[in-house]
């Protein structure tokens, strides 16, 4: 990687209609949570610099309407993506089965060339959990997925570690990642996260 | 009048017929170079015919005024009695005389009091003389005031066509005695003076390379054409047979455009700022470092900021200049007449909204429209509304109330509509069946989450309690209002259904009336625009991305270039603008003064489409040498508001509002005058393209002309 150009890493975040996709990536942007953040249309993006070590990695976070109709735009958006986050909302059965749905659009346009990631958001609201934590993990399994994760965007729950987790495995960090899996993540220093972070609990 | 020879007047005196004073010509915009002249018409002999009639305009400054002549004009105008006098010279500023013989036709443009004064534009037969448009500034003429008080008192102010008599109405009607005058069906504002059966019959756009006012079928009512044929004969000679090589002089003349704009911006690179930044070794190094993206985001946006803020100030401090500079900057040549001087003039004066006593001044006694449609979208058009009618307005441009209705009729209309709102809430909301249906179900989950999400910063919005858990049910009144009426259009359009984006249409809507019926029907009527940028396949928002590539090819070539070799041309990152029409990307009020100018539909119901290009116009310099990559366009279209901070201030050090920041004037004056450039070039295009000949305008760019909205209606539902 020359070192005139920092390289640029794409995540794209997919999932239903309001499972959080906007929120989480405005958890980690920002470290706040308004639960009346506008529906996304079309597509929004933010870039964060991410640090570890002596490299520098650049993040692109693409943010996706979810309703079906506005998903002709996105192929575009995933073709050169290196990450696919796909989100449900643990309180919505439904969110979770169409996950299939969205992992193919993904694996059509990028075969096995993206890391995808699954994320049960909003675990904050235990009691209209529709969807197990182990059903999750099975469904991650089932497709492949190199991080599951559940989350809560409205807590701060996990979102640190999942972007952690995301970093692990681009390239920059890669070696790293390998060396010593669950060791790695202590030499990762994201420069947004606070020392009060509510993370762990890894679940792969 | 005896006179030794009969066929000529003693001493060589001609005999007026008709004068009326202080009729101006406007030879610029400076209010201080208007010109006050007469209008006459005189009889040359006593035997000659009313086809060797002369009308003709003489500047006072070239009448002397202790002059007989002077006197005699002054008479004639008070009291309309003919009077012998020498003739005026026809040498001076402006000054002009032709027979009637040669007059071809008369275009009436009415005044809009306290706006524009109302004028007249004259054209001959041979095209090529350049005769001034007149205009009669009523209120300084004292015989057209004592005419029009006569006529008050006979309660006869409205002329045979129901518009308000004027200077130039009056002006028709005394011609009238010595002239035929026919009025033509392809604009009603022209009349054709004596013409042949011929010129009746055979009236096409396209007759003779001198295209006059009256021939031009897409000639907008009461709008400027200068006085002279829209293309003079300069123009056409630009233009040779072939549409390639028009095609080219247009390329050519974007490109001088393009040296105009290099010019213009090496304003910005001559800024001790920006070239302190620039050649700052740090900043060097940035550039070129891998933090470069970032650096070239900032600088673009800086850049844009400049230009922003000195644009703002040219307008403020020197209109004259400002308007100079934008027309050169959008590459209208004023001496070709692409655009008459009173179009670039109109587009200037675009920053005036209808206030709530002019907008009644509109309707009469009854509540009937008593100027024109034409009149009053053609003035919405230039300034929007202000925001105590907007609601009212809206009504009328998006259709739900005519413009022929009465006030009776309307409150008959208003009951109509109560009574079928009623009736199609009732088909859901009193039937067990429908609402157990899953499409149903999942139709109302989706209205719930998105109404929760929509425009909540607004105080009429807002949670009811701040604590509430909204996840449990929704209190607020308002959004419970909002959940129905998209539950009711679900039923209403039932094929569409509701569409994600849909609340960020409806809540201004909502906002405006705060009444469930007016607001659901006022929705439904804008959804009639807008459905096809919710259809299931996108192909509504996917044709005006077409649309859209095309026009930015045709109008500014070597922005396309850029974006193509960027591999940018997509125009994607205009998928949100398109889909609600810019009501995210600009702050409350600004979107809704934007949506005043397009419900108008005055320059095609596209406008927005211009609107987006005179956004890339804009920052035409910025785009070309600052970003190089999709995402970086993506970003830069994404944060067009968002990209100033909060501490922005003026040169007073005045706080910036967002809505003085976006600078919807600028940009609307823009839009308007690359719309009339556009309708130019097809013009010209069309006049070199032989009958039979494949035209090289696509059909979605011509229909941008068109004031028909599109209506693209779903087939058949589609779940999700």
């Amino acid at each position: 990687m020359s070192k005139s150009n920092l390289s640029k890493y794409k995540i794209v975040f997919l999932g239903e209609q309001n499972v959080g996709k906007t929120s989480l990536i405005t958890r980690f942007m920002y470290d706040t949570f308004d639960s009346t953040y506008a529906a996304t249309i079309g597509i929004d993006f933010l870039s964060k610099t991410m640090y570890l070590d002596d490299k520098t990695v650049r993040l692109q976070l693409w943010d996706t309407a979810g309703q079906e109709r506005f998903r002709s735009l996105i192929p575009s958006y995933i073709r050169d993506s290196h990450v696919a986050v796909i989100v449900y909302d643990v309180s919505s059965k439904k969110s979770f089965e169409l996950l299939d749905k969205w992992i193919e659009d993904v694996k059509i346009e990028r075969g096995e060339n993206v890391i995808i990631c699954i994320v049960g958001n909003k675990n904050d609201l235990t009691d209209e959990r529709q969807v197990s934590l182990q059903d999750g993990e099975a469904k991650a399994k089932a497709h492949g997925a190199k991080i599951f994760l559940e989350t809560s965007s409205k807590l701060g729950y996990n979102v640190k570690s999942l972007f952690k987790k995301i970093a692990k495995t681009l390239p920059e960090f890669e070696a790293a990642g390998k060396s010593g899996e669950e060791g790695a993540s202590e030499m990762i220093d994201i420069n947004v996260e606070n020392t009060t972070t509510q993370d762990g609990q890894c679940q792969c | 009048m005896s006179s030794a020879d009969p066929s000529t007047y003693p001493g060589g005196q001609i005999n007026f017929l008709y004068v009326k004073s202080k009729v101006y010509i406007h030879p610029s915009t400076r209010k201080q170079d208007n010109l006050p002249g007469f209008l006459y018409v005189f009889k040359p002999h006593p035997t000659a015919t009313n086809n060797e009639l002369t009308l003709g305009w003489v500047a006072e400054c070239n009448v002397d005024k202790s002059s007989e002549l002077y006197r005699t004009l002054l008479h004639v105008d008070s009291t309309g009695n003919e009077k012998l006098a020498r003739r005026p010279a026809a040498y001076g500023s402006f000054s002009f005389a032709l027979r009637f013989m040669e007059l071809y036709s008369i275009q009436l443009r009415t005044p809009h009091p306290g706006w524009w004064a109302g004028s007249i534009v004259l054209n001959s037969k041979s095209g090529y003389d350049n005769l001034p448009v007149l205009f009669f500034h009523d209120d300084e003429s004292e015989s057209t005031k004592k005419e029009m008080n006569a006529r008050k008192k006979n309660f006869e102010i409205f002329g045979e066509d129901k518009e308000l008599f004027w200077g130039g109405s009056m002006f028709l009607s005394v011609l009238k005695k010595w002239a035929t005058l026919v009025r033509t069906t392809v604009d009603k504002s022209v009349y054709l003076v004596n013409p042949t059966q011929d010129d009746v019959n055979n009236f096409s756009p396209h007759r003779k390379n001198g295209l006059s006012a009256a021939e031009d079928e897409n000639a907008d009512k009461n709008k400027g054409k200068s006085g002279s044929n829209l293309f003079s004969e300069g123009v056409n000679k630009w233009f040779t047979e072939t549409k390639w090589t028009v095609l080219d002089k247009f390329a050519q003349l974007t490109k001088l455009t393009q040296d105009k704009l290099t010019e213009l911006n090496n304003t910005l690179s001559q800024d001790p700022y920006y070239n302190k930044l620039i050649s700052h070794p740090e900043v060097q190094k940035q550039l070129n470092s891998e933090y470069g993206d970032m650096a070239k985001e900032y600088l673009a946006h800086w850049a844009m900021k400049i230009r922003e803020q000195s644009n703002r100030s040219r307008r403020i401090e020197m209109s004259d200049k400002y308007r100079d500079l934008l027309v050169e900057e959008l590459g209208i040549n004023r001496g070709n007449k692409l655009i008459s001087e009173t179009e670039i003039l109109n587009a200037y004066e675009g920053s005036r909204e209808v206030t709530e006593q002019e907008w009644e001044r509109w309707f009469d006694s009854e509540g009937r429209l008593c100027i024109t449609v034409g009149e009053v979208e053609e003035r919405i058009f230039h300034g929007g509304v202000c925001k105590e009618i907007r609601g009212e307005v809206w009504l009328f441009l998006l259709g739900v109330y005519d413009w022929s209705t009465s006030a009776e009729d309307r409150t008959i209309i208003a009951q109509t509509l109560e009574s079928d709102y009623k009736l199609l809430k009732t088909q859901w909301q009193e039937n067990q069946t429908a609402q157990d249906d899953e499409y149903f179900k999942d139709q109302v989950f989706r209205i719930e989450k998105d109404i929760k999400r929509t425009d909540r910063n607004m105080e009429l919005y807002k949670r009811t309690t701040p604590d509430e858990d909204e996840e449990l049910a929704i209190t607020n009144p308002h959004l419970l209002k909002l959940k129905d009426i998209l539950l009711t259009f679900n039923q209403f359009n039932d094929k569409l259904g509701y569409v994600q984006g849909m609340t960020d249409l409806l809540s201004p809507l909502y906002y405006l009336y705060q009444d469930e019926t007016v607001t659901f029907w006022a929705f439904a009527k804008l959804m009639d625009r807008m459905e096809r940028n919710f259809l299931h396949d996108q192909s509504g928002i996917l044709d005006q991305i077409t649309t859209l590539n095309d026009l930015v090819q045709f109008m500014l070539p070597a922005l396309y270039g850029h974006l193509e070799s960027c591999d940018s041309n997509n125009f994607v990152f205009f998928f949100r603008m398109l889909l609600v029409l810019f009501k995210r990307e600009l702050p409350w009020g600004t979107f809704q003064k934007l949506w005043d100018i397009l419900f108008t539909n005055w320059c095609g119901s596209q406008f927005h489409l211009f609107v987006i290009l005179a956004i890339l116009q804009k920052n035409e310099w910025v785009l070309i040498n600052t970003l190089n990559e999709f995402d970086q366009f993506l970003k830069f279209f994404n944060e067009l508001t968002s990209g100033y901070s909060e501490e922005d201030v003026d040169e007073q050090g005045n706080p910036i509002s967002p809505e003085e920041k976006f600078d919807l004037v600028d940009l609307l004056t823009r839009a308007e005058l690359l719309f009339l450039k556009f309708k130019s070039m097809i013009n010209v295009i069309d006049l070199n393209t032989k009958p039979g000949e494949l035209s090289p305008i696509s059909d979605n760019l011509r229909q941008l002309l068109s004031k028909e909205i599109v209506i693209k209606r779903e087939t058949k539902r589609v779940i999700g």
